[in-house]
């Protein structure tokens, strides 16, 4: 028996009685995505930025069963499939195919059950009880139970795995923070009240992935790296380290379409990964790719006008910015900042950094991040691009004649080129360093500046938190402003969600004020295929092959 | 030419050891480390606490080293950091592709170099010659990943007949292998051919001014005679060792076509090892290619007996 008693009530009507499983319907989903910050992604899915009137989501066709396609990833390796421990995104995206979550977000943005048919949100939001499917298999024909989910979780956060911290509102395992009930019940407690759990336990939610403890014991971690067993739309069945991945639809896998018919619908999907540019796009322009996860910016408008090749684009979830180190002179005072970030043409940035295809915005929150997002006009200008004030602060500040060097690797080095110019151009000597990612990491603390972002996090949360408080794993720039850590740790318990966006936007406010970073724009998020490939709705970060079919 | 044998044998298990034991150490003062480069800065200090202890990366580096040298002697190189993987298994995945792409490409090369080096050399400073030349120097001055673009954009994405990617292993088949290395073979093939063209030329013009040929022909000995049998063959002494020393290069430094092709052969391989400090791989692409090199060099070394009898290795003989 659910105890519905216990209702928390938003001042937009989402309430735990709305929270409770099955399913949450699309309307409770996008207020619940809301307050884990990806309301843009719902007001979006399946609409706009297809180059071809987005054929392959309107649901117009049929989906046919069968058939196999090639799918690029824009990667020099795809070598670590333990969902745990992987650390970038197109991985993780991959992943996602292979393992499960308790919950999901569906192409036509429900929440739903994956693992679980059911669940119930107690204690004011600080506990869910979740009823697992008995209907499911691993890939390696054992049956899935609560265990499972108990093993994975335990792993993740024993371990400190790269992900663990996804899970650091949770309780101490031994205190409850995951506890079996039954064979097909388990329950998850938060240290406070935490409606966005349910994201973070979700499929996309990447420290929850259930994964097989029988067979990661029997093939040891090096194995379960390139062959993970989860419970999956597909299995791995063979894997080439660096050149390509073989998907074969898993026969047992318990996900249907509206109609009933088995998921996935192909039969199998060769993931190749590719590291060039120009090889990508070549691939999908010549055939032997049916699908490429990311269609690098640069080429994003020569597969547009192309008329066998289908792109879908729409604003990412990231923010992209120089971090300025305010240990090291001259980013030791705020105006000096100010007048740094008031030197970068974010216009110029996006036109020449991202080929146009990003919002020039210097502000922390993407338009994707619909809820919290306000016209630029709302915000703070203290980021602005005005090269005579800019100058000014830099004279205020006593740092005209200042040294800099920027760090960069090979991701950022072309970014950095720009900054490098802009900032020349205004008199400032500024030089680069550029080293391999391999020294890049053990370099940044001391650095004067470099260039970070965050990925395509569904809650705001995981990008800010991390970068901004003065204790998170990300603060390049040796940010410490207690003003904003108080309101970091507290939107991470705040269930209203207007509360809680009034506390994000002062988080952003404080942050353009400050300058700890200086801000240059969202980039977009554009994914190609072939005509003959249909299924893809666009949600940014997902890539999920299960709804994809082929007409050839 | 037993004890040359050998001795060419001992030599080279000298050098191995050698080659083995400087990259051994030397990928260990790269600055950086392997943990750091897959999880960035959420390699928190417990997972660099478990990844160096499953890769005994916490132990001395001389225990390391032994334990190393002992596995290798039974040649079982450890597993990539990356993707746990035997590096005995992804060297024997990426050394074919190498090879593959090397043997056709150097297939290639010689079947445009040699004729068109005949035609230069028995036609110097004639239209022939000029037009060859300026092939050879065009070949020279593009390289392979440029060439590789323009293949792959033709015979790829304009024509349709050739992949532009990926690899696919002669077990699924001579057709499928030969279409999946025909534009990365080319790639590499054109300046190699370009480079023995070069040589050949000069080697030959060389050899058909020599004073032997010229009595030859005083005494009425054939032009296609004095040419093939005569010429050629005494000029292939120092074009054998330019391309065999040339083959070994792409062999294993064909990275940039590699990349351009979403291959994954060697010189990718050992690119990718060494930015991501995956010890054991370097360790174990750097071995394979020294060994590689070294057959190379023999092969070459017994191909002079071949071609000039003047030239033996059996100690009695010379004495």
């Amino acid at each position: 028996m659910k105890n519905r008693s216990d209702t928390v009530t938003d001042s937009e009507g989402v309430s735990l009685e709305d929270l409770q499983g099955p399913t949450i319907n699309r309307r409770t989903t996008v207020k619940l995505l809301s307050v884990a910050g990806v309301a843009g992604l719902a007001g979006c899915a399946g609409a706009g930025g297809s180059n071809s009137g987005d054929a392959s989501t309107t649901g117009d066709e049929t989906p046919e069963s069968g058939g196999s396609i090639t799918a690029g990833w824009y990667a020099s390796g795809l070598d670590d499939l333990d969902p745990h421990y992987v650390t970038s995104g197109e991985r993780f995206q991959l992943i996602a195919n292979i393992t499960s979550g308790l919950t999901m977000v569906t192409p036509e943005m429900e929440m739903q059950g994956d693992l679980a048919t059911d669940w119930t949100v107690e204690n004011g939001g600080a506990r869910i009880v979740y009823k697992l499917r008995k209907d499911v298999s691993f890939h390696n024909g054992e049956e899935f139970t609560a265990d499972d989910v108990a093993f994975s979780v335990r792993r993740s956060v024993s371990q400190e795995a790269p992900n663990s911290d996804l899970l650091s509102p949770l309780k101490p395992l031994d205190e409850g923070g995951v506890s079996v009930i039954d064979d097909y019940t388990i329950a998850v407690e938060f240290e406070q009240p935490y409606i966005p759990g349910l994201i973070y336990f979700s499929r996309e939610g990447r420290a929850a992935n259930v994964i097989n403890q029988t067979a990661l014991e029997e093939k040891g971690r090096e194995e379960f790296k390139r062959f993970p067993v989860g419970t999956g739309p597909f299995e791995v069945v063979s894997h080439d380290v660096g050149e390509k991945i073989e998907l074969e639809a898993f026969d047992d896998y318990y996900g249907t379409d509206e109609n009933g018919t088995q998921l996935p619908y192909l039969d199998g999907v060769t993931i190749r990964a590719v590291p060039e540019a120009g090889t990508i796009v070549n691939a999908l322009r010549s055939s032997d790719l049916d699908f490429i996860n990311e269609v690098p910016l640069e080429n994003a408008p020569q597969l547009k006008q192309n008329s066998e090749i289908v792109t879908h684009q729409r604003p990412d979830l990231n923010y992209y910015n120089l971090s300025m180190n305010s240990d090291v002179e001259p980013f030791t005072t705020k105006t000096a900042r100010l007048g740094f970030a008031k030197l970068i043409d974010s216009e110029r940035m996006v036109e020449e950094g991202f080929f146009g295809n990003a919002n020039p915005e210097p502000t922390l929150y993407s338009p994707a991040h619909e809820w919290i997002y306000r016209d630029w006009e709302d915000k703070p200008q203290d980021q602005a691009y005005d090269p005579e004030e800019g100058q000014r602060l830099l004279e205020e500040a006593g740092v005209t004649d200042a040294s800099v060097t920027l760090l960069a690797d090979s991701r950022t080095t072309r970014l950095m080129e720009i900054i490098q110019r802009q900032l020349s151009n205004a008199g400032l000597d500024v030089n680069i360093e550029q080293v391999s990612t391999s020294v890049y990491w053990d370099r940044v603390p001391d650095a004067d500046a470099v260039i970070t972002w965050s990925s395509g996090d569904y809650d705001p949360d995981t990008g800010i938190y991390r970068s901004f408080h003065s204790e998170g794993i990300f603060n390049d720039a040796g940010y410490d402003n207690g003003r904003v850590d108080e309101l970091l740790e507290a939107q991470r318990e705040t269930t209203d969600r207007d509360e809680r966006r009034e506390q994000l936007q002062e988080i952003e406010d404080r942050v353009i004020k400050d300058a700890p970073t200086a801000f240059f724009g969202h980039r977009e998020d554009v994914v190609g295929h072939r005509s003959h490939v249909s299924g893809f709705v666009h949600v940014p970060f997902q890539r999920r092959l299960e709804y994809l079919w082929t007409s050839e | 030419m037993k004890q040359h044998a050998l001795a060419r044998l001992g030599q080279s298990a000298i050098l191995v050891w050698l080659v083995s034991t400087i990259v051994f150490f030397w990928v260990r003062l790269l600055p950086g480390g392997p943990f750091q480069t897959m999880f960035g800065q959420q390699a928190n200090p417990q997972v660099i606490k478990n990844m160096a202890t499953e890769f005994g990366l916490n132990q001395p580096l001389y225990m390391q080293y032994l334990n190393w040298m002992s596995d290798l002697v039974l040649l079982d190189g450890g597993r990539s950091i990356t993707s746990g993987e035997k590096v005995t298994s992804i060297l024997l995945q990426a050394a074919p592709k190498s090879i593959s792409i090397a043997v056709l490409g150097a297939v290639i090369g010689l079947s445009l170099a040699f004729p068109a080096a005949i035609i230069s050399a028995t036609h110097k400073d004639r239209l022939p010659d000029i037009v060859s030349t300026i092939i050879a120097y065009i070949g020279l001055s593009m390289p392979g990943f440029f060439i590789g673009i323009l293949l792959a954009l033709i015979f790829g994405v304009y024509l349709g007949w050739l992949p532009v990617f990926g690899y696919t292993p002669l077990s699924e088949g001579v057709i499928p292998w030969l279409k999946s290395v025909a534009l990365p073979a080319a790639a590499v093939g054109l300046p190699y051919g370009a480079v023995v063209m070069r040589i050949t030329r000069s080697s030959l013009i060389d050899t058909l001014n020599a004073p032997y040929l010229r009595t030859a022909r005083a005494k009425g000995v054939g032009s296609r005679v004095r040419l093939y049998k005569h010429a050629l063959q005494n000029a292939l002494i120092p074009i054998v060792t330019i391309a065999g020393i040339q083959f070994g290069i792409i062999v294993v430094g064909t990275v940039t076509v590699e990349f351009v092709f979403g291959i994954n052969a060697l010189g990718r391989l050992l690119v990718e090892s060494i930015l991501q400090r995956n010890y054991p791989v370097t360790q174990g692409v750097i071995i394979l290619i020294a060994v590689m090199m070294i057959l190379i060099n023999i092969i070459v070394d017994l191909t002079y007996t071949v071609l000039d009898p003047q030239i033996s290795y059996d100690s009695e003989a010379r004495s």
